[in-house]
């Protein structure tokens, strides 16, 4: 399994505890509510306490997702764009070498022209 | 259908050539904004991580750097070959600021060469030419000077068409390019962008601060159980304030620019792409009536 691929695994995995903490929470905040309409107080707050650890928890998959991506290599990828950036500059030399051989021919023929009115 | 209105269709399905330089040119600004205030203290760590790199080598008792090119005899040579080159890599190390720079540095180059492309005045100068060239051949064909006077007989019949196409296919191989080229690009950049997004915003103090948030929300979820109308004030104004402090560092966040920048990439990609504008479709339209009229002249 290459770099990339345990990096797209694993952002899969937080992405899917992501997902599954985010639906626990939802529940638990409609208990909350439930408790609270029914004047259960000590069950809103234990549920309070429960949802702020939630709450921790996905700063901290957030944070592991930026440790993740940021581990990634920038080096084979800045030699990646920087073929590209060259081939990019080889497309702007052929445009540019174009347009020049066509000047360049549409001079001769002008000489050409002058040519044959000196010979006349 | 006419063999027109057949060429107008195909071409306007397939040729249309968007002007992109708007997007390039501000996605180029985004990221010289973007690197700017950055660049003191990368450039500064960098300095650090390649002194380490360095000692690393000197711990070895390996060579560190090495003179290149400089025995030339012409003195002009030595002046413009002559370089000292390390042999230490600081870019090697996980999350260093060098590899991060120099991704910066192939940003920068990478915008520069495609708005090269994309604001080359080459297809038209092309076209130019070529109208030149017809021009020239017309003149020659009037010569008196029998053997001109035959080469521009011979060659003005079909130069128009071949001009309008010349100037045409230009235009079109221009595009194609910068198509090709950005989308290769696409997956790399945002690759890169990614990577420097997540290192920068490490570096802040955005997790604490969203930390305080939750805190602060949940604290003022207890206040309102307890039904204290003072403590509950209190805690939904330490929460606004939370908030405002949480929102700050997000906008403020170096990664937010990087972000931004990675959206431009792909609407240039979405650009070139599809969307042409009406200016764009009327533009393509006249350029082929035009290579049509040339044909059938």
């Amino acid at each position: 399994m290459t770099l990339a691929s345990n990096r797209d695994t694993a952002l899969a995995q937080l992405e899917e505890i992501e997902i599954a903490k985010k639906a626990v929470s939802d529940a638990l905040k409609a208990d909350r509510e439930a408790a609270r309409d029914r004047g259960d107080l000590k069950t809103s707050r234990a549920i309070t306490k429960t949802l702020r650890r939630l709450g921790q928890l996905h700063v901290r998959i957030l944070n592991t997702r930026r440790q993740i991506n940021a581990a990634a290599s920038l080096s084979s990828a800045t030699k990646r764009l920087q073929r590209l950036t060259k081939d990019a500059q080889e497309v702007k030399r052929d445009l540019d070498r174009t347009a020049k051989a066509l000047k360049a021919f549409a001079d001769i023929v002008k000489i050409l022209n002058k040519l044959g009115d000196i010979f006349a | 259908m006419t063999f027109r209105s057949l060429i107008c269709v195909l071409a306007l399905s397939a040729c249309t050539a968007p002007d992109v330089t708007p997007q390039i040119t501000s996605a180029k600004a985004l990221l010289d904004s973007t690197v700017k205030p950055l660049k003191p203290a990368l450039e500064q760590t960098a300095k650090a991580e390649r002194r380490a790199a360095e000692n690393l080598l000197i711990a070895d008792g390996g060579e560190v750097y090495e003179l290149v090119d400089c025995n030339k005899a012409d003195a002009f040579s030595i002046m413009a070959q002559c370089r000292l080159v390390t042999k230490a890599d600081p870019t090697r190390q996980p999350q260093s600021a060098s590899a991060t720079l120099e991704a910066f540095a192939a940003l920068d180059a990478y915008f520069t060469a495609i708005l090269g492309i994309a604001s080359s005045q080459s297809s038209d100068g092309v076209k130019q030419a070529a109208d030149q060239i017809v021009a020239a051949l017309g003149d020659a064909s009037q010569s008196d000077f029998a053997p001109i006077a035959k080469l521009g007989a011979t060659t003005s019949k079909d130069a128009p068409a071949a001009a309008a196409f010349a100037g045409f296919i230009a235009s079109q191989y221009r595009i194609a390019q910068l198509r090709r080229i950005v989308l290769k690009a696409d997956p790399v950049v945002e690759d890169m962008l990614l990577t420097i997004a997540a290192r920068l915003d490490l570096q802040t103090d955005l997790a604490d601060r969203q930390t305080a948030l939750v805190n602060a929300e949940a604290d003022m979820q207890i206040a309102r159980d307890a039904r204290d109308p003072a403590r509950y004030r209190q805690a939904l104004d330490a929460l606004a304030t939370a908030y405002t402090a949480f929102d700050e560092g997000q906008k403020t966040a170096p990664g937010n620019s990087i972000r931004l920048l990675r959206a431009a990439h792909a609407q240039l990609l979405d650009r070139l792409n599809g969307g042409a504008t009406t200016e764009e479709l009327l533009a393509t339209l006249t350029e082929i009536d035009a290579l049509v009229t040339a044909l059938k002249a």
